[in-house]
Order: structure tokens, then C-alpha cells, then sequence
């Protein structure tokens, strides 16, 4: 019974080291977890507060279809009747990385500018602004909740625009 | 380290790619892309370069979380390591996560050359997602083209029943957009006859066919039908991203009111 006991208690911490071994980032080469936004460098960062102690969820793969207001195709007409696509000739993608609060307000965004190869490269900064006023207005974003009692959370969120000639043919997720 | 014991340098080419793939089986079991995830494969791949499912699996995230400039690079080292499975799975992830429909075909194409059967990335044949991503570029012939070649084959090796009801639907949808709306509505019926009646895609381009031909009667029946399937949630979507040619509630209400 003793020796059972001293096996069991040997395993269970050799699970907890390796499990806390595995965790730290120490000389490894993953120090945060991938899509990880920095809040101190993001932009819009100071407008609006985080609840729930600032846990974000649906950091997977982002909220997707769910985080637009009403729905994907409103986001997109509304795009469509702002943006002149006439004003530009760029083309490349521009992906917009941002969290939303539990009240809908959008804020703490992240901007990767690319050619059309997904290479890093620099678009008309008049174009990443107008997107970014656009992206970063709350009224495109839900208020997502949890199912269970319905309570508001926090959730990370992307938006990637293709342009081609300066008009943007996709909006993806 | 959870896994490794003695010296790496000591160790023999076999027990490396071995503890290689305990510590990626180690690592896997976090949530993807988190620091564990990602660290532990990444030493799976220090301790065998050629490790392709580790190479390929440190890009996944990056993917899925809208960094693309990070994913891509990471891809194309599984890509030099098997160019047959990575690269028409690589077009898969053009079409959807990129919309970038000639760099998809391009990848769908070049398996073509890679290998000498049919490739099924992501359960179905590069000839269906050559006929999604035609459909994306408005190369409706093109896309009636591999879909009917991938239907065909379906039907041959399986039979009708065991062909995926979405290819009937671009199926139809290209044939819609040609305007040869006999065969539209074949294909939209085999929607149908494959989903108990219940697709609001397929009746909303039904409906869509009726008023073109002026069947107004029929037509408002058929919109009603539609926007009762898409309340009930049988509508054309898929994980992560929105689908190709994705219908929405102001679409079906447009063509209710246009009908009308």
C-alpha cells in the first residue's frame, strides 16, 4: 500500500514538473501565444477598458462571422457605400487584429500591411487609416456573450481587406 | 525537454526522429498555439528537420489567427518537404483563408503533375475546389467544367448519393450565372434530394430562375420556402470563414421584395 502510494505521488510530480516544465518560455522560441496583441504598443488602446480582468476570449481563430453587427453582409454594403475606390491604386492585403470589449467597442488594434504575395509590405497610409477609422468604429461590432447565462466577454477579432487596384475585392473571415 | 534523456549529439539519426515524434505527440496535446504547443514542436523540429507534420503544424495557427505574413513562410518549409501533400492542401488555404482564387488553382494544377491520382485536400478532390475557386474568379464555365468532371467521378466510383451536396450547389450556381438554368435546376434538385428538402440556397436561386422566367406564383412559393429553410438554419456556411457566394437574410428579403 506504502510503496503504491510513493508510486502514485512520484508520477504526479513528474506529470506537474513536466506540465510546468512545458509551460515555460525560457530560452525557447515562443514567448507568447500566437496572435498575442500586446495592449501597452496596440493602437486605440486607451479609449475603452476590458472587463472580466481583461481574459479575452475566442482567441483561437477569432470570433468570425459572429462578431460583425447583424451580419457579414451589412459590414460589407456599409464598406461599399464609405470607401471610393477610386482614391487609390494599391494592391496587397491589409489584415486588422483588434479586440472588442464586453460593451462592443472595438480598440487595441494591430495593422499588418502586404503585397499580394503575403510578403510585409507598406500601403497608402491614407488607405490603412481610412480602413482603420472604418474597422475600429464599435457600431460594425455584437456584443458576444456566453450561452450559458449570457453574460458579455471580451474577444479578439481580425479582419483581412484584399485590394486589387485599390478596390477591395474580399473581406475575409 | 519533457521527453529527452542522454546526449543529443550522442544519439543515433533513428532515435532522434523517434523522440522527435514523442515530443511533438507530447506537445499537440495543448491547445494550438499556445507557448507548450508551439515550443514543443518547434524542439520536435530541432531534433529532425525533415519532420514534416511538425514543420507544417507550427504554421497552423498563424493561419487561423489572421497573420499570414508569419504563416505562409512557415508553410512553405513543409511545402520543400512534401510538395505533393502540401501543395494542393496549400491551395485549399488559398481559396478560403485568402481568396485568392489563381493562386488556389495554380496549386490545385500543379498536383496535376505531382502525383498520378486524384488529390483529395481537405476530403475532396482538387477537381471540386478547382470548380469552387473558378466560381470565385466568375469563370462559371470553368467551374461547371471540374465540377461536373468531379460529380461524374463521384457518382462512378460511389454513386449519386455519396457526392457532396455543395457540389451540386456551385454546380448549379454556375450553370445559374451562365444563365443555362436547365441545368441550374438539375443540379439545385439534387440539393434538395440530398438534404430532406431542406436547403435555402438552393431554393432561393430556384426562386431566382422562376422570376427570370417569369413564373411569379412559383417563384414567391419557392422564396417563402427559402427563407423558411434559412430561419430553421439550412444554409450554405462553413468553419472560420464565410463561404463562397454566402447567402444572408437581406439577400433572401431583396429577392421577396423584387418578386413582389
Amino acid at each position: 500500500m506504502l510503496i503504491a502510494l510513493s508510486v502514485f505521488l512520484a508520477y504526479g510530480y513528474y506529470a506537474y514538473s513536466a506540465y510546468k516544465e512545458a509551460f515555460d518560455t525560457e530560452n525557447k522560441p515562443y514567448k507568447r501565444i500566437i496572435g498575442y496583441i500586446d495592449q501597452d504598443k496596440a493602437l486605440l488602446n486607451t479609449e475603452y477598458k476590458l472587463c472580466d480582468k481583461g481574459f479575452i476570449q475566442r482567441t483561437y481563430n477569432g470570433a468570425g462571422l459572429d462578431a460583425y453587427a447583424i451580419n457579414k453582409k451589412e459590414f460589407r454594403d456599409q464598406l461599399n457605400t464609405t470607401f471610393k475606390t477610386t482614391d487609390y491604386n494599391d494592391s496587397g492585403y491589409l489584415n486588422y487584429r483588434f479586440l472588442v470589449n464586453c460593451e462592443g467597442n472595438a480598440g487595441w488594434f494591430e495593422i499588418i500591411e502586404m503585397n499580394l504575395d503575403l510578403e510585409e509590405q507598406k500601403l497608402n497610409p491614407k488607405l490603412v487609416n481610412q480602413l482603420l477609422e472604418f474597422t475600429s468604429n464599435s457600431k460594425h461590432w455584437n456584443i458576444l456573450t456566453y450561452t450559458q447565462d449570457n453574460t458579455p466577454y471580451n474577444y479578439y477579432m481580425y479582419v483581412s481587406y484584399r485590394i486589387e487596384n485599390g478596390k477591395i475585392t474580399e473581406i475575409i473571415p | 525537454m519533457l521527453f529527452s534523456c542522454g546526449s543529443e549529439t550522442s544519439k543515433s539519426l533513428k532515435e532522434k526522429q523517434d523522440l522527435a515524434r514523442v515530443t511533438y505527440k507530447a506537445a499537440i496535446q495543448f491547445r494550438q498555439g499556445s507557448t507548450p504547443f508551439q515550443n514543443g514542436i518547434a524542439e520536435a523540429v530541432s531534433l529532425d528537420s525533415t519532420y514534416q507534420e511538425a514543420v507544417y503544424e507550427l504554421s497552423v495557427a498563424d493561419l487561423k489567427r489572421g497573420l499570414p505574413h508569419r504563416w505562409l513562410p512557415q508553410y512553405n518549409k513543409a511545402v520543400k518537404l512534401d510538395s505533393a501533400q502540401r501543395i494542393p492542401w496549400r491551395g485549399y488555404l488559398y481559396l478560403w483563408f485568402y481568396r485568392d482564387y489563381k493562386k488556389a488553382i495554380t496549386d490545385f494544377d500543379a498536383s496535376d503533375i505531382l502525383t498520378p491520382y486524384v488529390d483529395y485536400p481537405q476530403g475532396h478532390s482538387v477537381d471540386y475546389w478547382r470548380g469552387v475557386a473558378y466560381l470565385g474568379l466568375k469563370d462559371y464555365k470553368m467551374s461547371n467544367f471540374y465540377l461536373e468532371k468531379d460529380i461524374q467521378r463521384e457518382i462512378e466510383a460511389s454513386g449519386e448519393d455519396y457526392v457532396e451536396s455543395t457540389a451540386f450547389l456551385y454546380n448549379g450556381i454556375s450553370y445559374f450565372e451562365n444563365e443555362q438554368f436547365d441545368k441550374a435546376l438539375i443540379n439545385f434538385d439534387k440539393v434538395l434530394k440530398y438534404s430532406n428538402n431542406s436547403s435555402s440556397d438552393a431554393k432561393y436561386y430556384k426562386a431566382s430562375i422562376s422570376f427570370k422566367q417569369n413564373k411569379i406564383e412559383k417563384a414567391r412559393k419557392e422564396i417563402e420556402a427559402a427563407i423558411l429553410d434559412f430561419e430553421n438554419g439550412y444554409y450554405n456556411q462553413r468553419g472560420y470563414v464565410e463561404t463562397l457566394r454566402q447567402l444572408y437574410s437581406q439577400d433572401f428579403n431583396l429577392l421577396k421584395t423584387t418578386i413582389n
